[in-house]
């Protein structure tokens, strides 16, 4: 009853969004306002009933409704309630219909905080916002319907997958749907205003919020998404250049370029049609993520879930790109940049090349990761490219982004004086360059290492300094409340800055990769194994349960010079709906590095073999989280001052 | 010519060199071609300087598990006629046992056969299981493992 509810509720949306379309669309053709506000409360409308399908979904789930396929697949009566709930995103139908309500969600904001502020494209940005809407919607109903019987009901379901049964899977897709999603709200108001014939840069000036708010979430996203794996995969990395994690990787790097390029047309007018080709491009790229993610049409081990959706998302990649750039081809007239650099070195130039490396970047990515389709498509070879491809090519183009971002710190709009860069960088370039020589004299390590962490230790230290002094000026108040007040001064300037140190600190994490070690040995009670300074003594194996799961662990005591240190339980786990075990790892965590131990199996004879990594600075990466929260907190709560460009100028 | 055509030239120089710089470095070290078991018993000194991925499913009966030395050998094929022997020194992944699809990645080292130092487990993606049956423990575990 509660299930047909919930599908009654999609289909009434459907319908909904089709009212919406049309009266927008007769709404601007007749300019009749009436027509307008009444496609303004359809979404809201809209919104209301796909939240009834959620709940609807998430009651399913709750009360274990096996009538239902897509909760017979993903959920058992002996799940914890925690995970019933979030199972709802745990496979393809379900994954969708979380995007459709934050879809609606985001829809409905806009539908009621812009009516005034954008009048003029306000209409034609909700129409191009209700397609969206539309084309989930058809997925929802027709292809992949998350409410779909099945008969005869089975007396339990099977399980949710043991590997989602973890936080970071949990807050994982959630993360990088807000992020995917997030960026269709700049691309509407952007079609809105190709749509609506305007040529100012409101569209940019509105969805900057929008934008960062995207970005943060689809970067938490991957970080969790990199963290799961890190614990749960069992191999000892977080990033393996697989199909899908370049899936999220291709409109980050875009979304990233955009977030710096909508700056320059903020301040300096230029880069109109770039950032139009860069919005269109992130949001189309956030769409052959999840169709990458979802269609199984690349081998890969996260792309859970088969289905016939693939053709679909095709088409409404196709239908994105075509609609885009014939819209921005018919206006090409309107980009015409207002305000030229006027020498090399200034904040502009650095900007342009920070874009055109990002987009090589994603060039790269789309290339390592479409070609063996291609290969095989058209040539009939199977192939495989894998890290040496992505790290050969993406590694130096990595390192010239870390570089730009310490430099472009000490440049000015329009042009910079050679003195000026020298008094900002001196030292913090002696410093790392100081590093890069003589680190390898000293204590060894690789060309990429050294190279790596010494230009990312010079963009930590530039942007440290930039936040210093920035803060200092505040501190230099003699009584506290004007020192608080001074804190939250200059909150655009310390967001980003504060963003770029959570960057260079994740760069040095990866750098950190560059001298893990690891190894596989086989271990009888009481024996001990030395590896990297530590010494590891398997006492032998034991039992216990945790959740619903069983597990049967090894059981090791960490040494390091005759101490002790602590004991981990690498373990196997049987969950009750699965018939593989799964592997547990357990960590020995320090600042400097990780003590990374996953059993590969506890054999007859009594022994164990275990796998064991030394992962020198993979906490630097978790670690950058904190600082792109603290950044997005200062830059979010920061409004740009209303000075259009259009009226600055005449 | 005008100042903005000498721009677009530019660009697109760049980005053509770019995009040939990406082919050469793809079509050489950075490519491994997937060979069959056939292919790879058919001229086996062929592919003992390449580095290949060959892809087949385990034989029934052909696993061996040595812990003390991490060395796992087991015989692959496509065909269920042409079996390749394969060597791998390592820990054996979670999925592993007979009758699974793997993707090795290696060389033909003379007598040994060939040499693996990459073993990925295809994932099924349907776990045929009947949901009544809650009876894991560590009996089933040892056969699935292949354990003698």
């Amino acid at each position: 009853m509660i299930v047909d509810l919930g599908y009654f509720a999609l289909l009434a949306s459907l319908v909904l969004t089709f009212y919406g379309i049309f009266a927008g669309l007769s709404g601007v053709h007749r300019n009749s306002t009436n027509l307008i506000t009444s496609m303004r409360y359809s979404i809201l409308a809209v919104f209301g009933l796909v939240l009834v399908a959620y709940i609807c979904m998430t009651w399913a789930f709750i009360s274990s409704d096996f009538s239902v396929q897509f909760v017979a697949n993903n959920s058992s009566t002996d799940l914890p309630i925690f995970y019933k709930i979030t199972a709802v995103w745990g496979g393809l139908e379900g994954s969708l219909l979380l995007w459709q309500i934050i879809l609606a969600f985001f829809a409905a904001i806009v539908a009621f905080r812009y009516k005034d502020t954008n009048r003029e494209t306000h209409p034609q940005t909700l129409i191009v916002l209700q397609f969206s809407t539309l084309f989930l919607l058809f997925l929802l109903i027709g292809w992949s319907n998350p409410f779909a019987r099945m008969i005869p009901i089975p007396g339990e379901g099977r399980g949710l997958n043991p590997l989602l049964q973890n936080p970071g899977m949990v807050f994982h897709p959630p993360a990088l749907y807000l992020g995917y999603v997030g960026f269709n709200i700049p691309f509407a108001f952007a079609m809105g205003s190709l749509l609506a014939g305007r040529k100012n840069d409101d569209w940019i000036l509105t969805t900057r919020r929008w934008t960062l708010v995207a970005w943060f979430f689809l970067t938490v996203g991957m970080i969790l998404g990199g963290n799961w794996a890190y614990v749960e995969l069992g191999w000892g990395g977080y990033w393996a250049w697989d199909p899908v994690e370049n899936a999220s990787l291709m409109p980050w790097l875009t979304g990233t370029a955009f977030l710096h390029s909508v700056i320059v047309q903020e301040k300096r007018g230029n880069l109109k049609l770039w950032n139009m080709l860069l919005i269109i491009s992130t949001f189309a790229l956030s769409i052959l993520g999840t169709f990458i993610t979802r269609s199984g049409v690349l081998n890969s081990v996260h792309a859970f879930s088969k289905s016939n959706i693939g053709p679909a998302f095709l088409v409404f990649i196709a239908i994105i790109l075509v609609f885009g750039y014939i819209l921005v081809y018919k206006r090409q007239g309107d980009f015409g940049a207002r305000l030229k650099p006027k020498g090399l070195l200034s904040k502009e130039n650095s900007f342009l090349l920070n874009n055109v490396v990002f987009v090589a970047m994603c060039f790269t990515v789309f290339y390592g990761t479409v070609f063996p389709l291609l290969a095989e498509g058209i040539a009939n070879k199977k192939i495989s490219i894998q890290a040496p491809f992505f790290n050969s090519i993406l590694l130096p183009l990595g390192v010239l982004t870390v570089f730009l971002m310490g430099v472009t710190q000490a440049l000015g709009w329009r042009k910079t004086s050679p003195q000026t860069l020298k008094r900002n960088l001196l030292i913090p370039a002696g410093i790392s360059v100081a590093y890069m020589v003589l680190t390898p004299i000293l204590l060894g390590g690789g060309m990429a290492l050294v190279i790596l962490s010494g230009v990312s230790l010079f963009a930590l230290l530039v942007n440290l300094i930039e936040l210093a002094r920035s803060y200092q000026a505040s501190l230099a108040r003699t009584d506290l409340s004007s020192r608080f007040k001074a804190l939250l001064r200059d909150r655009r300037k310390r967001g980003g800055i504060l963003v770029h140190l959570g960057i260079a600190l994740m760069m040095l994490g990866f750098s950190g990769n560059f001298f893990g070690q690891e190894t596989a040995f086989t271990l009888y009670p009481d024996q001990i194994k030395s590896f990297a300074g530590y010494q590891l003594l398997f006492k032998g194996s034991k039992e216990y349960q945790a959740l619903n799961a069983k597990h049967w662990a090894a059981e090791l005591v960490v040494l390091k010079n005759d101490q002790e240190l602590s004991t981990l339980y690498p373990a196997k786990a049987f969950y009750p709906t699965r018939p593989e075990p799964m592997t547990e790892v357990a960590i020995h965590r320090t600042l400097s590095h990780d003590l990374y131990l996953s059993l590969a199996s506890l054999n007859e004879d009594g022994s164990a073999t275990l796998n064991l990594f030394y992962n020198p600075m993979v906490n630097f990466v978790w670690a950058s989280l904190v600082f792109y929260i603290l950044g997005m907190a200062y830059s979010i709560s920061y409004k740009p001052v209303q000075k259009r460009l259009g009226h600055l100028e005449e | 010519m005008s100042k903005k055509s000498i721009k677009y030239l530019i660009g697109g120089v760049l980005i053509l060199a770019v995009a040939l710089g990406l082919f050469a470095s793809i079509s050489s070290d950075n490519l491994t071609y997937y060979r069959t078991p056939g292919e790879v018993l058919a001229s086996p000194e062929k592919f003992s300087k390449e580095r290949i991925r060959v892809m087949g499913l385990i034989e029934k009966g052909s696993v061996t598990w040595e812990p003390a030395q991490t060395k796992l050998s087991f015989r692959i094929s496509e065909d269920r006629q042409q079996f390749l022997t394969v060597t791998y020194i390592g820990a054996k992944p979670d999925m592993f046992k007979e009758g699974q699809g793997v993707v090795v990645e290696g060389k033909v080292e003379g007598e040994s056969g060939f040499v693996a130092n990459q073993l990925l487990v295809k994932h099924s993606e349907e776990y045929k299981v009947d949901p009544n049956d809650h009876s894991q423990n560590k009996e089933k575990y040892f056969r699935s493992m292949g354990a003698q």
